[in-house]
């Protein structure tokens, strides 16, 4: 009976290694799908609205989603406060303390934070540019991160699943 | 007075220099590079705070008074100033970057002076028997050189007169009788008011013409020759106009607006200026340039 159920457990908790490996790429991915969104409908709120940061921003967190759309909320309000010297500095308190609650990549936050350097400087064409090249580098991480998810998605999963399989039987 | 919104964008080393209530009965912060600090009281007097002002703290107050948003105010900032909420207005003095003979933008801006605004309730209350006779409104333009009330008395009257239900139309180009937030004035300019902000004035004056259907209609500092076309547009169709304009006599602005005054439309002048302090009386004239009023001498 005990040997039963820790094949079970040796079993299950492979599977959900690799299902969790997996998953944590998808939700990456959904959230690098969100801030491009985000990042979208704030293109939008500078060019066509000239709104502020704080304004455009607070729109954009009740538009987007999830952590990435509280992100944006966090970083509205920080902004009204004005207790910051610049908008890079709000920006990047509120990533760096947030990130932890994200399934960003280093990689994706250092685009995010390289971002923010820019963020409310000089004019609107600076603004575009700058969501233009961080979109560019969303959209490049999505395909790849898409590629990677179909084809290593089902692998993460066998593998994992035999893995704990070759335990078992090691173990017996 | 609202200050709030002057205090937030002065940067640290003064804020911890000064008290908020500080600024009460403040008219104007002038910040110049190298240079102290220079707080213009309403009565005129001035008063230098220590220390110089770096061109960091220009950068750091910029940056605060446009909400780290520099971008949104590029069109303000061709025109060498912006207002703030609360409509407080900054102006910039830099260096101009040129485009095809036009101003694209300031650069290396050295010099800001922070006009703080005014509401004073019940200032109006004097003059409307000299604008309303039965359920008539009497063209009226405030006259006065900068900085001596036309914008506060403006707005009083604007709230006056919604107060006594006459649907007012504002065209606030620049935010400076009743800035929106969230879309509700942030000073109190009456129940029948309509608010058109960040409209030119020629424009906005025919827009709520056709759109709000008001009694009168209200704008701040008239000059443009659009401006004039958009008066006459608003008299066409019978509704009543009250504006403001810089002048420091009825004699300076006869020049300036030159086919508005040859054919008397406007019915009574309202004349200001700050020799006894901001918002000075000095007369109220008929359509003739004739005293209905004088100020106290």
């Amino acid at each position: 009976m005990m040997r039963i159920l820790g094949s079970i457990l040796i079993l299950g908790s492979s599977l959900w290694f690799g299902i969790s490996f997996a998953l944590k790429e998808k939700y990456r991915l959904e959230e690098l799908e969100e801030l491009e969104r985000g990042l979208l409908y704030l293109q939008g709120q500078i060019q066509y609205l000239s709104a502020p940061l704080a304004e455009a921003l607070e729109s954009v967190g009740w538009k987007a989603e999830g952590q990435v759309g509280r992100i944006f909320q966090q970083t509205a309000v920080k902004i009204a406060e004005r207790q910051a010297e610049t908008a890079e500095q709000v920006w990047q308190e509120v990533w760096q303390n947030e990130a932890v609650h994200t399934f960003f990549t280093g990689e994706d936050l250092d685009a995010v934070l390289v971002f923010g350097r820019s963020l409310g400087y000089l004019d609107k064409a600076q603004q575009e540019n700058s969501i233009r090249l961080l979109l560019r580098y969303i959209d490049g991480a999505l395909t790849r991160g898409r590629k990677r998810l179909e084809k290593n998605g089902r692998l993460y999963c066998g593998v994992s699943g035999l893995s704990g399989l070759l335990i078992v039987v090691t173990l017996l | 007075m609202k200050a709030e919104e002057v205090w937030r964008i002065l940067p640290r080393r003064i804020r911890e220099n000064l008290k908020e209530s500080d600024l009460v009965g403040i008219q104007e912060i002038r910040l110049r590079c190298g240079q102290p600090v220079m707080l213009k009281e309403e009565n005129r007097r001035m008063r230098l705070l220590e220390g110089q002002f770096s061109a960091a703290e220009i950068r750091e107050t910029v940056s605060l008074l446009s909400g780290y948003s520099l971008y949104a105010f590029e069109e303000e900032l061709k025109q060498g100033y912006l207002t703030l909420e609360g409509g407080h207005r900054v102006g910039f003095c830099g260096k101009a970057v040129m485009e095809d003979g036009k101003i694209r933008t300031l650069k290396q801006i050295n010099a800001l002076n922070i006009r703080i605004a005014k509401e004073q309730r019940g200032w109006g209350e004097a003059f409307l028997p000299y604008l309303l006779e039965g359920n008539r409104f009497y063209h009226t333009l405030i006259v006065s050189p900068p900085g001596c009330g036309k914008t506060t008395l403006l707005r009083d009257l604007i709230r006056c007169l919604s107060e006594k239900k006459w649907t007012v139309g504002v065209v606030d180009e620049r935010g400076e009788i009743a800035p929106l937030r969230d879309g509700i004035p942030q000073m109190d300019v009456g129940p029948c008011t309509d608010v058109l902000e960040g409209c030119p004035k020629a424009k906005g004056m025919v827009m709520l013409l056709r759109s709000m259907g008001p009694d009168i209609i209200a704008a701040d500092e008239l000059g443009t020759q659009g401006d004039i076309a958009a008066v006459y547009e608003v008299l066409h169709c019978g509704v009543g106009l009250m504006a403001t304009v810089h002048g420091h006599s009825f004699s300076d602005i006869e020049r300036r607006l030159q086919p508005l005054m040859q054919e008397r439309i406007f019915e009574r002048y309202i004349l200001l200026s700050g020799k006894k302090g901001v918002g000075t009386l000095e007369a109220v004239l008929d359509r003739n340039g004739e005293i209905i009023s004088k100020g106290a001498d």
